[in-house]
């Protein structure tokens, strides 16, 4: 796998990334905003929601490996954000679902209206930045037609732990030799 | 949560009232809500995929290179779909019959490790390293099949980070394999046990965000 370049535009809050590679015949890009999985493309280029002053590390992996594994093949990282997956509400006269985020002890709040297409069956939704040490809640809430909430689906409370301790290592200057020296702590 | 109450979905593990999930999940086929994957089917990309010829689902796990057994969908239900190598990677899924495609279908199930839910609770902040930390806490074990649960054991995988387990909260021991693991006691249908669970971070420790502590359950279903 080599992905020699990466190219990006943005327009609004969508933001485009091309990369190119060195892999011939057909070629499975696999893409990876902030460590978390997006899905697979056999195009060159994603094209993903960002907010307004928001930004993301965008990762792609290139195969030609038709089966290979995502998760299991997924780049090291301490992802900042959740994908939160939800089934569609067996109810008919579902208008959307809200979804709504909560951290630490503080209120719902709503990150998201998801609009269902008549056949949809699953939906999708990566949340945004989440701060590191806080606990944060989810929660889809089905709403009707009439406006009228629906039994909501909580995920379970997370706290998020992802900053890994700076590296512990000493620093001297040799003035005789004009070198510094970077040592690990023991 | 309903169970498909088979042999392997039969021992429920509960903390704070709600059912563990040891893997988060995302993707299914259409008409098949995918409820619980077992902790054995580990990291990685299965497969799930319907035929409505057959009228049928079947699954495969990460790493697996055989299907599971047919399972027939004839019901608005929930299904337990075993993996073809090894039938202790399952999934638990609910079947709508409406939803179901009318060709053939097939879709990835994408799972991942799940931190801080109680079988895996690993993640060590920085302050908790340097400050040390004792947490205690406990699994409610409840048997949801239809046969006695007989040599009920429980071990930690040996990559485990200071975790103890016991089944009085007095005694602790971190047995890592099988051999050596802690026996719990027979379960009839309905009853239920507490598995007491002690992690120990020395004073000073380095922080880790991705150490993933894990038990591992052996049971007879009889």
């Amino acid at each position: 796998m080599a992905i020699t370049a990466y190219n990006s535009t943005r327009l609004g809050n969508l933001t485009t990334v091309e990369v190119t590679n060195d892999l011939s015949g057909t070629v499975y890009f696999h893409w990876y905003l902030d460590g978390c999985y997006q899905g697979q493309t056999t195009a060159a280029s994603w094209t993903f929601y960002l907010p307004t002053g928001d930004q993301a590390r965008v990762e792609c992996l290139d195969t030609t490996d038709a089966d290979f594994d995502p998760v299991a093949g997924a780049p090291d990282a301490y992802p900042p954000r959740r994908t939160l997956w939800w089934v569609r509400s067996q109810a008919a006269d579902v208008d959307h679902y809200r979804v709504e985020q909560k951290k630490d002890a503080g209120d719902w709040s709503t990150i998201a209206r998801a609009l269902p297409e008549p056949t949809q069956w699953a939906f999708t939704l990566l949340t945004g930045r989440l701060d590191d040490l806080a606990t944060y809640q989810w929660r889809v809430v089905p709403v009707d037609r009439a406006g009228n909430d629906g039994t909501p689906i909580t995920l379970d409370a997370h706290k998020v732990v992802r900053t890994p301790d700076a590296p512990d290592f000493s620093i001297s200057y040799n003035s005789g030799t004009t070198k510094v020296t970077f040592s690990a702590a023991s | 949560m309903p169970h498909a109450n088979l042999a392997a979905d039969s021992l429920e593990i509960i903390r704070d009232a709600a059912e563990v999930r040891p893997l988060t999940l995302v993707g299914t086929v259409p008409g098949v809500a995918p409820l619980l994957a077992a902790a054995k089917n580990g990291p990685g990309a299965g497969r799930l995929r319907y035929d409505p010829t057959a009228g049928a689902v079947q699954y495969k796990a990460p790493d697996s290179s055989t299907w599971g057994p047919i399972q027939k969908t004839e019901a608005d239900a929930d299904y337990l779909l075993l993996d073809g190598d090894d039938r202790d990677a399952w999934l638990r899924v609910s079947v709508y019959r409406d939803h179901l495609p009318a060709g053939p279908a097939e879709a990835r199930v994408l799972l991942a490790d799940r931190w801080g839910n109680g079988v895996s609770l690993a993640d060590v902040t920085a302050e908790e390293a340097a400050a040390g930390d004792v947490s205690t806490w406990t699994l409610t074990l409840t048997h949801q099949g239809t046969h006695t649960i007989e040599n009920l054991v429980v071990w930690l995988d040996a990559a485990h980070a200071g975790l103890e387990l016991s089944s009085d909260g007095v005694a602790y021991s971190s047995p890592t394999t099988e051999g050596t693991a802690l026996a719990l006691a027979d379960l009839s249908p309905g009853d239920s046990l507490t598995l007491y669970l002690r992690r120990t971070i020395a004073a000073a420790a380095a922080a880790d965000p991705d150490v993933l502590d894990l038990l591992h359950f052996r049971f007879d279903a009889l």
